[in-house]
């Protein structure tokens, strides 16, 4: 099976401009289309304070207008030819990607460079995207589920540049000014050494990257300066209190997030932790926590475990809801299983399992143009070459039992918790303090969350 | 399409039937079992019997423990799951095509040795009501959007949900899922399908080998009450504790087998998809909604019965609702006599565009032949998609709109916030 993915992969060309942008080609796909995607190696923790949101909205309103074109001409030139346009900006990186038939790619071309690099950041589209940015989020704050992602997020990795929701907040949008995001464009999207293009499509190789080389020529490199790639913020865990609850009265389920520090996408152990993580709760009803919580226990419809291996330490998420009357149940359950998890019985076999899961379900990762676009703007988010990965089944089948057991102890430390509850506090609070102690837990009304996204 | 979706067709005498599909790019294989078994064929206090049984069919069998037959795919690479319509339950696997073999034995293994007790039904009832919980009555509009359709449909069982009413879900039993399973799992209801790296003559052996011998049954004919039209709008308030308000527009309009589908595709490719849609552009762009759109489920998901074409929009939170309200009615009004042919062209294009991406997935093309099958009886439909897409002119479209939007065939429900306080009043919603 490697040998198979080894010779997909020969079909990869990639190239440097002359202005030094790395574009990678790739003949991929069975239906006559052509997707490009510009990955801009910086995202919202190049947000500054107090203007949250800033990279997410320049990379939206790169859609806004051109200096040579309004919005509704730009939008119509491209949905007529039925391409599409998408773009958006993670914590780690930004996107844009055009995405077209393949007859009317090549016609395309130019205006999609006109987007990337001849921005006109109108007042009027500006202004109107950030009322329509604060409305979703009113609408998103009523998101039980999206509310704990959030603030999770947020506590876990308060006073680094990552801690804010990567939309920005209500306050801060307001703060958004057109000069800003201009700002931003220039810093970032227009420093060659921060950009890199990748095309798909059921095309030749060299076809793919001639159009890649036309869409990056010209390219006028604007902005020199070179930013530190790998971040040293540690997340800080030693903060009061450690659990947070949001009381919403009129709901009948809590959504419950745990979170412990992670690791960042450069720690030598990421591949271990993807074993990890997949036996603690990544691994659907082959982890602990679902074969517990869920199929023996029926205490909820679903449980996870993620981590966000970014630029600095992400955290490791335990994420599950449950009906309000179990909310205090399932979160000791969730305590014993992180306690007792390397005294855990088959920790052999769920080794043993993952490592088969990881190996038979590689090709399904690169089934389709858009899924293997998305592992390569992982891949250029964090400028790593395509052996990571054609290696990453030999990284996967080195884990071994102690790595595990070690990830364990030094990862689910119960003094790193942290917590977030969304729910009708009445019902579970005095359990939950009875369990923590009642410093370590604070109440907030839900009409008071917008202060602290 | 025709080339993507070329399946070779197979009928077991006793009823099943299989559909294969070659494709040797990676070695992978979807391999996918449709039953005709979806909340279309409940009666009301069993609802959501359809979905629950979905789950009994992972919780053990005569040699596998609860949840073993996920655990042991998930163990050779694969991924697997299921889902439950109105009209169909699908189970899938997405597996190495070494491991085929394994997948037909565990799929036919749980067809003639299913075990479910009252210890198991009780955990799971429960795991299915924090389902409903976390799909419907948590989330802003879920349990709007139940009254909707209860309030629409006044006889035909798309009127309940597909997970069921609370209450339903508290009283079901062993005896209930066991005669569900006899109705509605009889091979003739059901329709496999394989698509990937395989060799079609022997996958059709394996599959002989394995569900040749589940006994054909007499099948019960299924009585489906018919929604009589509507005469008349119908209107509803629904209030809630939520951020913003919602208006919610329901039209009946017929089912996938319908040469409309295609016209009404396209009309809500124009109202509201894309930055040049009609309703982007007037109402969402400029900030009067947070969110307006034109909803249908694409096919292969469009009901098998006379549906519903919806239309919702979010308040913004600085615009009254009801002046919004009265515009998009005009709006929607307008487009018979301000349509044009570019705009018909260009929704073609763009949903063309999509169909192709979703065609690069083994997953999706064999739903598509799947669920064509188990719901028009042939998955050949399918390939008619793309070119019927390209038939639809404007005058199709305008038809459309003509004949199906009309205030007599609307049912109109709004979401008026309320406080926490008056919630309680009110009761939770389960």
């Amino acid at each position: 099976m490697r040998d198979r993915m080894r010779e997909l992969f020969s079909g990869v060309k990639t190239s440097v401009s002359s202005s030094g942008v790395k574009i990678v080609a790739i003949p991929w796909g069975k239906t006559p289309k052509i997707t490009a995607t510009f990955v801009i190696r910086s995202g919202a923790e190049k947000d500054p304070l107090g203007k949250e949101g800033l990279a997410n909205l320049t990379i939206e309103a790169l859609g806004f207008g051109t200096t040579t074109m309004g919005f509704d001409v730009l939008h119509e030139e491209m949905e007529k030819q039925g391409a599409s346009l998408e773009m958006g900006s993670s914590w780690d990186f930004s996107y844009i990607t055009l995405s077209a038939p393949s007859d009317s790619f090549e016609f395309l071309v130019p205006l999609y460079k006109e987007i990337f690099f001849q921005p006109a950041f109108p007042q009027k589209e500006v202004h109107e995207a950030k009322n329509r940015r604060k409305a979703k989020l009113q609408k998103l704050s009523d998101i039980p589920s999206w509310v704990a992602d959030q603030l999770i997020w947020n506590l876990s990795l308060k006073n680094s540049p990552y801690g804010h929701c990567y939309m920005g907040n209500l306050r801060s949008i307001d703060n958004l000014t057109c000069e800003d995001l201009k700002g931003f464009h220039d810093k970032y999207c227009r420093d060659a050494s921060n950009v890199s293009i990748i095309i798909v499509g059921k095309e030749d190789a060299f076809r793919l990257l001639d159009l890649g080389l036309k869409i990056v020529e010209g390219f006028d490199d604007h902005d020199n300066t070179h930013f530190s790639e790998k971040g040293t913020f540690t997340a800080s865990c030693t903060e009061e209190p450690k659990i947070i609850i949001i009381d919403r009265p009129d709901l009948t389920q809590s959504e419950i997030r745990v979170a412990f520090p992670g690791i960042s996408r450069y720690d030598p152990d990421y591949h271990a932790f993807i074993v990890f993580n997949y036996i603690l709760g990544g691994g659907g009803f082959s982890s602990i926590l679902m074969d517990i919580l869920r199929s023996k226990k029926g205490l909820t419809y679903g449980v996870k475990s993620y981590f966000y291996p970014l630029k600095i330490r992400g955290p490791m998420v335990i994420s599950t809801y449950t009906p309000t009357a179990y909310t205090s149940k399932i979160f000791e359950e969730i305590i014993d299983i992180i306690s007792s998890f390397p005294h855990q019985k088959n920790l052999e076999q769920y080794l043993y399992e993952s490592k088969e899961f990881f190996k038979g379900s590689f090709p399904l990762r690169f089934e389709t143009p858009e899924k293997l676009l998305k592992e390569l703007v992982h891949l250029e988010t964090y400028q790593m070459p395509l052996d990571e990965l054609l290696l990453f089944l030999n990284k996967i089948s080195e884990v071994k039992i102690d790595n595990i057991m070690r990830l364990a102890d030094s990862y689910l430390k119960l003094e790193h918790l942290k917590a977030i509850i969304v729910g009708r506090v009445k019902d579970f609070l005095k359990d939950i303090e009875h369990y923590w102690g009642k410093s370590k837990v604070a109440v907030i009304d839900y009409k008071d969350i917008v202060g602290l996204l | 399409m025709e080339v993507l979706l070329n399946f070779r067709r197979y009928l077991l005498d006793n009823g099943l039937r299989v559909l294969i599909l070659e494709d040797r790019t990676l070695p992978i294989v979807s391999f996918q079992v449709h039953f005709a078994a979806g909340s279309r064929y409940e009666l009301p206090g069993i609802t959501g019997i359809s979905h629950l049984f979905e789950h009994m069919m992972f919780r053990g069998t005569s040699k596998l423990g609860p949840e073993e037959f996920s655990k042991i795919i998930q163990a050779r690479g694969g991924v697997v799951n299921a889902f439950t319509t109105f009209d169909h339950t699908t189970y899938w696997e997405n597996i190495p095509s070494k491991e085929l073999e394994l997948v037909i034995e565990l799929e036919a293994h749980r067809l003639k040795e299913l075990r479910i007790t009252e210890e198991n039904l009780a955990t799971e009832l429960e795991v299915v009501r924090s389902e409903r919980k976390m799909r419907i009555a948590n989330t802003p509009y879920g349990a709007a959007l139940e009254e909707l359709f209860s309030l629409a449909y006044l006889r035909h069982p798309y009127r309940w949900p597909v997970i069921g009413w609370d209450q339903d879900l508290r009283r079901l039993t062993v005896k209930d899922c066991l005669e569900y399973f006899r109705r509605r799992y009889a091979p003739s209801r059901a329709v496999i399908v394989v698509a990937g790296d395989v060799n079609p003559e022997r996958t059709l052996k394996l599959i002989e080998q394995n569900y040749a011998d589940l006994p054909a049954s007499d099948e019960e004919k299924d009585f489906i009450e018919i929604e009589p039209p509507q005469r008349g709008e119908r209107t509803a308030v629904f209030k809630k504790r939520v951020e913003l308000g919602a208006f919610f527009w329901a039209f009946h309009v017929p089912g996938i087998e319908s040469e409309d589908v295609y016209a009404l595709l396209l009309l809500a490719y124009i109202l509201s998809v894309g930055k040049t849609s009609r309703f982007w552009k007037r109402f969402v762009k400029n900030g009067s909604l947070t969110e307006l759109k034109a909803q249908v489920d694409p096919p292969p998901f469009w009901p098998k019965d006379p549906a519903l074409f919806i239309i919702y929009g979010i308040a913004s939170p600085k615009v009254p609702l009801a002046e919004v309200e009265e515009e998009v009615w005009k709006e929607l009004n307008s487009l018979k006599d301000t349509l044009s042919d570019d705009e018909v062209k260009k929704a073609q294009k763009l949903y063309l565009s999509s169909l192709w991406d979703q065609l690069e997935s083994l997953f999706f093309r064999a739903l598509l032949g799947g669920i064509y099958e188990v719901k028009t009886g042939d998955f050949r439909k399918a390939w008619e998609i793309e070119e019927k897409i390209k038939r639809t002119e404007k005058e199709d479209i305008t038809r459309v709109l003509e004949r199906y939007f009309q205030k007599d065939n609307r049912t109109r429900l709004i979401v008026e916030p309320i406080t926490v306080e008056e919630e309680e009043k009110f009761g939770l919603i389960e």
